[in-house]
């Protein structure tokens, strides 16, 4: 292509003697930075000063005092630490088990193997289509009387599990609607990274003698550790904002009886019905604490494959 | 690879393949069931019969044909505007110079990270002082522009040598000329993964409708159906006649698409 | 049409790439732009289409000044390396382009581009897309996008360097023949001498950014402004042998031999760089013994590594059977192809 050699020769610009050129970038961001000024750049600003700013009225803009007011009655609010722990019980549990089942499906749709354009369409349809509508789905599945579940669980002599009633069913059921839901996503990303791993590797383990599971272990999963680890965060940052889920699962309630805060919802709350924009700027704030913490894990993780280079 | 190996991969990859589907034909399968026959246990694994009773009580209780006309409208609006914006946006980021360029794309990169759950507050307000609360266009004004689209789009641009443009330009051929008769056909397929990821994120999104939408008539899909949920009982066969309406066009479009959508999706992830 | 360059500058930051450039390129000739790689070249090709601004001097068409001239304005056709064809049109519809653009109504359009076609020979692959296309195709088709709108001035940027060693004689010629066909004055740039020699009427020659002769193609071979110009044309490459000159007499530094040169300096004791080219040693009888240190044929011609007085040489030479390595020959120098530069700036004695 062009020569590399040269660099300096290269045009990098229209002369400058063009009528328009001045002002003719400014024409072709404009649309573009309106929207991201108005509804992010501005917000993100914004937001932070409303966390700041106690009573805050969003209507009439006032605000009785600059302080941590909003802070610390988040902090002190018990459903918000409820939110807090809940949150991190979700991702710890959805987030580990989902990446190992990824890495199974990932790796058995790597295979050539016949139909794996029917599989594939099979394992990444829950991506595309409404939490909001397949949650209702896993709600009528789990019903303690009628439900697919219960009745599946009743086959190995189980009794009927109150999945979307009792307290202390409702965390396992929103993961494994989590776990459900996070899976195409995941194995996508996996499955992308597999098939960067260069053959050779494998050639050469076979050529060792190393069969079937060895191969895994020892050569897929060390290859595919950095997707693993982005993977991992990009779903820890998505499972962190949990809240569409709850919605069809339990009536739009946070679980049956109020036990399954999540931060997400929790700002929800805040904003609806009489708003506490304040509250529910500064619960975003700490929301946005921890991801950034994982962002910037990320970039450091990135950082270091390039650095050190990938197969 | 041995026979049964091979074999054990099938049958894990089809156990996996109903576990990810069995949802859904449950879902279609219960949306044709009568009200006793959904009540039963053990549950029937197949409708008695074909009846569309249960889509029609169900658009009676519930205005789902302005829910989808409205879905239509918004996921349309926020495309065309979306697609719009990135095109020229990309464009200047790649091609155009200005003072600034880079550290405003910096900038707007590292806006990247910022969880819509943060903005959503401020733009809240912002909707309520344009006046747009409660209507169609709070649900698009919002999403006429993205960072993450651009970004795509630009390093697309980016892979286009110079010497494309630059014989358009000794040819006479404008800058507005050369991005719509030469880059946009060029970038078609990342133009079309970027407009279905969109077009998806658009169609199912939740929160945002939930907090500015007051009004029945101005529903979306995803919304409406959850206040069906709410609003009309709970018979679970209505519910899944609802259900399946919302989620059977992006199945049918994601039969069609799938290459470009998983492509899209495997190389920068979706922003949701 | 006639350019004139008057002092023509480009400044990349604190680069200079193109310094104070003059030169005057007569209209309807075929010129190439030589040079190696990083010398400005490529630049200088984008300053007359206009893509780059200059930072100082100016450029003339036929006595117009076209200095700030946007590039649509020039009437410039441009032709690249990879060729630059829009690939998702066709042939027929990329030559078409330049054309749409400057509004040609549709009938006159498509004969146009049926007769640029032709002449090129792509009338056969009109409706083809780029990617099915050989390279050499490829550029047909390149250069007939950039000759439709019938440019004042063609620019073709490094034209054969994508193509194979076979299509890049058959390219040139076809550059050549459409050239003379349609009159158009041609700058090519090229890093390749033999390319610029075989076809060009008119070679410029830059290095670093400047000017270092502007001459028909056997001018700058057998005569050479500076050392760089004798080193930069010619396979082999001139020979540089180190020494004093005396009058007619050319000593080794290093006090190996002595040789008679063709003709006389006219300077005494002066240090130099004496630069023959192969084809201008003879045998003689009379000459400086040299020792053959190897000898290869290439195609009809003999050619000979030999050492005079400790410095090895390579000559064509016509060697009879008995001649074998180790043997001493004598040799003389031919009056044609014979250099005398100055060592340290290079200019021609």
């Amino acid at each position: 292509m062009s020569r590399r050699a040269e660099p300096s020769e290269r045009p990098d610009s229209l002369p400058r003697f063009h009528r328009l050129s001045k002002i003719e970038p400014i024409l072709y961001l404009a649309p573009f930075l309106v929207g991201v000024i108005v509804f992010t750049l501005y917000p993100v600003i914004h937001v932070v000063f409303i966390s700041l700013m106690e009573d805050y009225n969003y209507l009439t803009r006032a605000f009785s005092r600059f302080g941590l007011g909003n802070y610390i009655s988040v902090l002190g609010n018990k459903y918000f630490i409820q939110a807090l722990s809940n949150t991190f019980i979700y991702v710890l549990l959805v987030i580990p088990i989902a990446t190992c089942i990824a890495l199974a499906a990932a790796n058995m749709l790597n295979q050539k193997l016949k139909l794996t354009g029917l599989f594939q369409t099979a394992y990444f349809l829950p991506m595309v289509t409404s939490v909001t509508a397949v949650g209702l789905a896993w709600r009528f599945m789990f019903n303690e009387r009628i439900g697919i579940v219960n009745f599946l669980l009743s086959l190995v002599g189980i009794d009927p599990v109150g999945w979307l009633t009792k307290a202390e069913w409702s965390m396992p059921a929103l993961v494994i609607y989590g776990i459900w839901n996070i899976l195409p996503f995941t194995i996508i990303l996996l499955l992308a990274g597999l098939q960067s791993v260069n053959p050779m590797f494998y050639t050469a383990a076979r050529v060792d003698g190393s069969k079937g599971a060895r191969i895994f272990f020892k050569i897929t999963v060390p290859l595919l550790a950095p997707t693993i680890m982005l993977t991992t965060i990009v779903n820890t940052i998505s499972a962190f904002k949990v809240f569409n889920e709850l919605f069809p699962l339990f009536k739009g309630q946070a679980g049956p009886f109020y036990n399954l805060y999540t931060v997400v919802y929790f700002i929800y709350e805040q904003m609806s019905g009489k708003p506490r924009l304040g509250r529910a700027a500064s619960a975003a704030m700490v929301l946005f604490a921890v991801i950034l913490a994982l962002t910037l894990i990320q970039l450091l993780i990135q950082r270091r494959w390039r650095g050190t280079g990938k197969g | 690879m041995s026979k049964t190996a091979r074999a054990a991969i099938y049958a894990g990859l089809i156990l996996g393949a109903l576990i990810m589907v069995f949802p859904f034909y449950w879902m279609f399968v219960s949306a044709f069931k009568t009200t006793q026959e959904i009540n039963r246990f053990p549950p029937t694994w197949l409708p008695g019969s074909l009846r569309f009773d249960n889509f029609a009580i169900a658009f009676q209780k519930s205005p789902f044909a302005r829910y989808f006309l409205n879905s239509v409208i918004v996921t349309a609006s926020c495309v065309v505007c979306t697609g719009f914006t990135t095109i020229l946006g990309a464009f200047a980021f790649s091609r155009l110079k200005f003072p600034g360029r880079e550290v405003i794309f910096s900038i707007l990169l590292s806006l990247l990270m910022i969880p819509f759950e943060m903005v959503i507050i401020t733009n809240y307000t912002t909707i309520i002082h344009l006046g747009l609360n409660d209507s169609l266009p709070a649900l698009i004004a919002p999403f006429t522009s993205s960072i993450f689209y651009t970004y795509i789009l630009r390093n697309f641009f980016m892979t286009v040598p110079d010497g494309l443009y630059h014989s358009a330009r000794v040819d006479g051929a404008s800058n507005w000329r050369f991005l719509w008769r030469i880059l946009v056909p060029m970038a078609r397929p990342s133009l079309v993964t970027i407009m279905l990821l969109n077009a998806l994120v658009s169609w199912n999104s939740f929160m945002w409708p939930l907090i500015v939408i007051k009004t029945t008539a101005n529903r979306t899909l995803p919304f409406g159906l959850y206040a069906f949920t709410t609003e009309s009982g709970s018979n679970p066969e209505l519910m899944m006649a609802a259900s399946t309406v919302v989620v059977l066009p992006m199945i049918i479009l994601f039969l069609f698409a799938r290459k470009s959508i998983v492509n899209g999706v495997a190389r920068g992830g979706m922003k949701g | 049409m006639k350019v004139e360059l008057s002092r023509v500058t480009k400044r990349f930051g604190g680069t200079v790439a193109v310094d104070g450039f003059t030169a005057t390129l007569a209209d309807g000739q075929l010129i190439a732009l030589l040079g190696p790689s990083g010398c400005g070249k490529s630049t200088l090709l984008n300053l007359l289409a206009g893509i780059l601004p200059a930072t100082g001097g100016r450029i003339f068409f036929d006595g117009d000044d076209v200095t700030a001239w946007p590039p649509e304005r020039r009437g410039v056709g441009l032709v690249f390396q990879n060729y630059a064809l829009y690939p998702h049109m066709t042939v027929a519809q990329n030559i078409s382009f330049p054309l749409e653009i400057k509004k040609v109504p549709k009938p006159e359009r498509a004969r146009m581009i049926r007769e640029i076609a032709s002449m090129v020979h792509v009338e056969d692959l009109l409706d083809r897309r780029p990617d099915a296309l050989s390279g050499g195709q490829q550029q047909r088709v390149a250069i007939a996008r950039a000759l439709v709108k019938r440019p004042r001035l063609l620019l073709l940027d490094e034209p054969l360097s994508n193509l194979d060693a076979r299509l890049r004689l058959e390219m040139r010629e076809e550059i050549r023949r459409v050239q003379r066909e349609t009159g158009v004055t041609t700058v090519f740039v090229t890093h390749d001498q033999e390319e610029a020699m075989s076809i060009s009427d008119q070679i410029v020659l830059m290095r670093d950014g400047r000017l270092q002769q502007c001459a028909p193609a056997q001018t700058l071979y057998h005569n050479p402004v500076n050392r760089f110009a004798a080193e930069f044309l010619g396979n082999p490459p001139i020979n540089q042998i180190p020494g004093t000159v005396s009058g007619n007499r050319f000593t080794l530094k290093n006090g190996g031999a002595e040789i008679p040169l063709p003709f006389d300096a006219g300077l005494a004791d002066r240090p130099a760089i004496l630069a023959v080219r192969a084809e201008s040693f003879q045998l003689d009888e009379d000459g400086v013994p040299c020792v053959i240190a190897d000898m290869f044929e290439i195609g009809k011609e003999e050619m000979a590594s030999l050492t005079i007085g400790g410095e090895s040489v390579r000559a064509y030479l016509p060697l009879e059977a008995p001649t074998r390595k180790g043997d001493t020959v004598r040799v003389r120098l031919k009056p044609r192809g014979v250099f005398l530069f100055d060592g340290k700036t290079g200019d021609r004695l």
